[in-house]
């Protein structure tokens, strides 16, 4: 009777291991670069005139595109003096770029993460800036005077881009520090005591100010320049202190809910999900924490998917 | 001023006319006068006739919807006037000349009344109702002659037509209540309309950037094919802050903006439709509509949406005001928030807990002018895209540059970003050193009200006039109170403040149409325009509730139904907490 009941054991698990096998050899999981908006620049279709030393001139305001790849135009208008102005507008979604993120425990139960920014030799341009999206109350809205070579900022909650959370904002002063050109990478850090979970990130490409030439331009052209929906965005995770309050059902649904996107942000491979789809619609955390160490060593899931399903099991 | 100085003398002597005849009609009338004369008409077409000795000088009122069967009218003289020579102008500017007035009633029946002065002294025509109130005055004669004279002349008696369209129902004039016994006159009248009567500046964006005007006449027998004139007023005071601007220290006029047919004729049902582009300029306008000499007003603004006064702070100064424009830090939340974040982060970088000395504090000068649009620098109302093309919209301003060591730079243009400025312009190497601040942040900007912006959004919505202080202190009071304690005490207290409004003796007597009072509503409650299937539906609405209903029964109806909206309890939802906001 016992080695019936054994025999059927290694039978079932025999059939579970084999289901948690992808069906096919894969590639590994690979990170998607920042994606890039939606936004586009275009020349304004109508203005008004101006007044110029002689009268009211046409001031014919345009938008140029110089460099598509690079992202880079040129506003140009004619300057009350009747020269052309020309200011020169970098896209700052213009980047070839990925995101990382480790998560250590320190003996104090802090979390530190590490994101580490590669910008990759194709990019146009360097990387101003990395601005990581979190949810916890260790980590305020406030100014943190800079003593280091890296500048932390936050962004103000009523820009409606960064109204969810609290959005940690990391420049390396170019000042001090070499400019993130491509082909170089920066790590940045955050130390939390809330667990991690999948949070959005932005990134900025070149400089942030424009090169102004002694007069504003027309308004109209103003108005044609983006805001803040201009940035390159990512995914990676960041302290969540709501998860916490999680009940079992609660972390399942979470990472049900949001396989699609670790998916979206490359952090699974090929079929990878479907086994994680199946784990957790038998409400197995543990086998989905299992096969998450498993996949990590071979590489069918990112560092940020292990990461976050361990955070939810501890 | 001369005409101000005869508005207080007539005051002082209508109060001792008692004696007047009862009219029993509706009259257009005209006064004549001979010698050196100039006549006053206040609230009329015209503003000052002026004659020179030996010139006869005529001026009329056609369009008096006071002057009917329910009002009085008499006529006074001021006589003996004292002075070398009799009558002088400069008597007119000392009452103590005026020794004696003397009066006189007009049995009025249509004709000609003169009233003769042997000095030469200043006769005038006033009107008064059955309650013995007067009136406004509306024509005064200075004379330096002997006679004026005042023709009356009844309106030909209509005969009813039929009724082309519904709105407005032209009704026979006057008409004869046979159950009371009494004449009841329907005046002629002109109502002009606007679709949208608060406007965006030209050059801003978002809101309406024009409006369709409608203008009609009723209550005339044939109002088909009368001749329509549309006179945009400047209704901004000279020596008040209307818009941003004051006006007395300008140069030239303010621009008026332009209505695309100024001219006309009524169709059959008594309308004439155009539209209406704003100017560039802020500002209080109002809109007049003469059709066959009979007009109508409108008020509307030229404005950008709520601005916020960016006050003075600890850790930055304000500078750059003129008394042209005496306040120039107005602008959107986001923006002011964030002006007042950067100083406070700038010192917190720099300074840790410690002032910042003055002379390296952030220094901010224009932002935007209270009402937008156009920041005309150089005061001379200047058009397009003159300096200070942009600072429009309350999301620009120009932080002076040369005060803060060039160590700093980078940081503080980080702090910028932080805050909310995209896109900064460094005009640091340029004649005017500074960093041209732009609080734009996309297509998804942030829409936030405070109570107070709630509470005057409300009364400006529904009276077109702020709140008093007594009425603002109560509100705000029960508003912020309510909030305190939660939505539902907030939306019961919303429902009182605009129900209070909207039931006022103060909004009926504006005599709004079923689409101005859904236009009321919508920005009472919504803070928005109705799109034109809103306003259709809404009209149908009213329309559907039957007919037993009062007027005013339905548009209750309506209110509620707008108290119970989702969209209501949004904006209730979004209001900010008063303590976060610089008001």
């Amino acid at each position: 009777m016992r080695v019936v009941a054994i025999l059927f054991l290694l039978v079932q698990m025999s059939c579970e291991f084999s289901a948690q096998k992808p069906l096919v050899k894969q590639q590994p999981a690979e990170r998607k670069m920042f994606s890039r908006s939606s936004v586009e620049l275009k020349s304004p279709k109508s203005y008004l005139n101006r007044d110029g030393k002689n009268g009211a001139y046409d001031p014919r305001p345009q938008i140029l595109e110089i460099d598509k790849k690079k992202g880079k135009y040129e506003f140009r208008w004619i300057g009350y003096d009747g020269k052309q102005k020309i200011v020169e507008y970098q896209r700052h979604d213009a980047l070839d770029a990925i995101v990382e993120a480790r998560v250590e425990r320190t003996g104090d139960r802090r979390f530190v993460y590490t994101y580490l920014v590669k910008n990759l030799p194709t990019s146009p341009t360097y990387l101003h800036d990395l601005t990581v999206q979190t949810f916890s109350s260790d980590i305020k809205d406030e100014h943190i005077p800079t003593r280091d070579d890296i500048m932390v900022g936050h962004m103000a909650k009523y820009i409606p881009q960064f109204s969810e959370g609290i959005w940690r904002r990391f420049i390396p002063l170019g000042e001090i520090k070499p400019k993130i050109h491509p082909g170089s990478s920066i790590e940045f850090k955050i130390v939390s005591l809330s667990r991690p979970g999948l949070v959005e990130c932005k990134a900025t490409a070149g400089d942030i100010t424009l090169k102004g030439v002694g007069e504003h331009m027309p308004t109209e052209l103003e108005k044609a320049m983006p805001g803040f929906d201009e940035l390159a965005s990512c995914l990676t995770i960041g302290p969540d202190e709501r998860l916490a309050s999680l009940t079992q059902s609660g972390k399942v649904k979470y990472l049900l809910d949001n396989l699609s996107k670790f998916v979206e942000a490359g952090w699974m491979a090929g079929d990878t999900p479907r086994i994680y789809e199946d784990l957790l619609r038998r409400n197995d955390l543990v086998g989905a924490y299992h096969q998450a160490k498993n996949d990590l060593k071979s590489e069918f899931v990112t560092n940020e998917v292990f990461y976050i399903i361990e955070g939810l099991l501890n | 001023m001369k005409k101000q100085l005869i508005l207080v003398f007539l005051i002082m002597v209508m109060s001792a006319i008692s004696a007047f005849s009862h009219v029993e009609d509706c009259y257009d009338w005209e006064v004549e006068a001979t010698g050196y004369s100039e006549i006053f008409i206040e609230d009329g077409m015209v503003d000052m006739v002026s004659g020179l000795a030996g010139t006869d000088v005529k001026g009329s009122e056609n369009n008096p919807p006071s002057y009917c069967s329910d009002y009085q009218f008499g006529a006074f003289v001021s006589s003996d006037m004292k002075g070398p020579g009799g009558f002088t102008h400069e008597d007119l500017y000392s009452f103590n000349s005026y020794v004696e007035v003397e009066h006189e009633s007009f049995d009025a029946e249509p004709g000609t009344y003169c009233v003769t002065s042997e000095h030469g002294s200043q006769i005038g025509f006033i009107w008064n109702d059955h309650s013995g109130n007067n009136i406004p005055v509306t024509t005064v004669v200075d004379l330096d002659s002997s006679e004026a004279c005042l023709t009356i002349e009844v309106e030909p008696t209509p005969t009813p037509t039929p009724t082309v369209t519904s709105t407005p129902t032209p009704s026979p004039t006057p008409c004869f209540d046979e159950l009371n016994g009494k004449v009841i006159c329907q005046l002629p009248r002109v109502d002009v309309h606007m679709a949208s009567p608060i406007l965006k500046p030209a050059g801003t964006t978002g809101g309406h950037n024009t409006s369709t005007v409608r203008t009609c006449i009723t209550n005339v027998q044939n109002p088909a094919g009368r001749q329509v004139q549309l006179d945009v007023l400047n209704d901004s005071n000279a020596s008040q802050l209307d818009g941003g601007h004051k006006e007395d220290f300008h140069i030239g006029s303010r621009p008026l903006g332009k209505v695309a047919n100024r001219t006309g004729t009524t169709d059959a049902s008594g309308c004439f439709q155009t539209s209406y582009t704003p100017t560039h300029i802020s500002g209080k306008f109002k809109l007049r509509s003469t059709i066959s000499s009979y007009s109508g007003t409108t008020d509307f603004r030229i404005r950008t949406s709520d601005f916020f006064n960016l006050v003075t702070g600890a850790d930055y100064e304000l500078f750059g005001d003129k008394p042209w424009h005496p306040d120039n830090h107005w602008g959107t939340l986001p923006a002011v928030t964030g002006l007042r974040q950067i100083a406070t982060d700038y010192r917190n970088e720099y300074y840790g807990g410690n002032p910042v000395p003055t002379p390296q504090k952030i220094y901010y000068n224009d932002v935007s002018l209270e009402w937008g649009g156009k920041f005309d620098l150089n005061r001379r109302w200047e058009s397009t895209n003159s300096f200070h093309g942009e600072h429009r919209e309350g999301i620009n301003c120009d932080t002076r540059s040369n005060n803060i060591p060039t160590a700093r730079w980078q940081r503080l243009n980080e702090i910028f970003r932080n805050r909310g400025s995209t896109r900064t312009k460094d005009e640091t190497a340029t004649g005017a050193p500074h960093w041209h601040l732009r609080f734009e942040f996309g297509n998804t900007r942030a829409v936030e009200r405070t109570p107070h912006m709630f509470i005057e959004d409300a009364f400006d919505a529904a009276f077109q006039r702020e709140s008093t202080p007594i009425e603002y202190n109560q509100w705000f009071n029960r508003i912020t109170n309510a909030k305190a304690l939660g939505s539902a005490e907030l939306l019961l207290e919303a429902k009182f403040l605009e129900r209070e409004i909207f039931a006022s003796a103060e909004y009926s007597n504006r005599y709004r149409s079923d689409v101005e009072f859904i236009y009321d509503v919508f920005w009472a409650y919504l803070y928005r325009d109705p799109t034109e299937a809103e306003t259709q539906s809404w009209l149908a609405y009213l329309r559907s509730l039957p007919p037993f209903m009062g007027e005013d029964v339905k548009r209750d109806n309506l209110i509620w139904e707008f108290e119970m909206s989702p969209e209501f309890q949004d904006v209730l939802g979004r209001l900010v907490d008063p303590s976060t906001s610089p008001q």
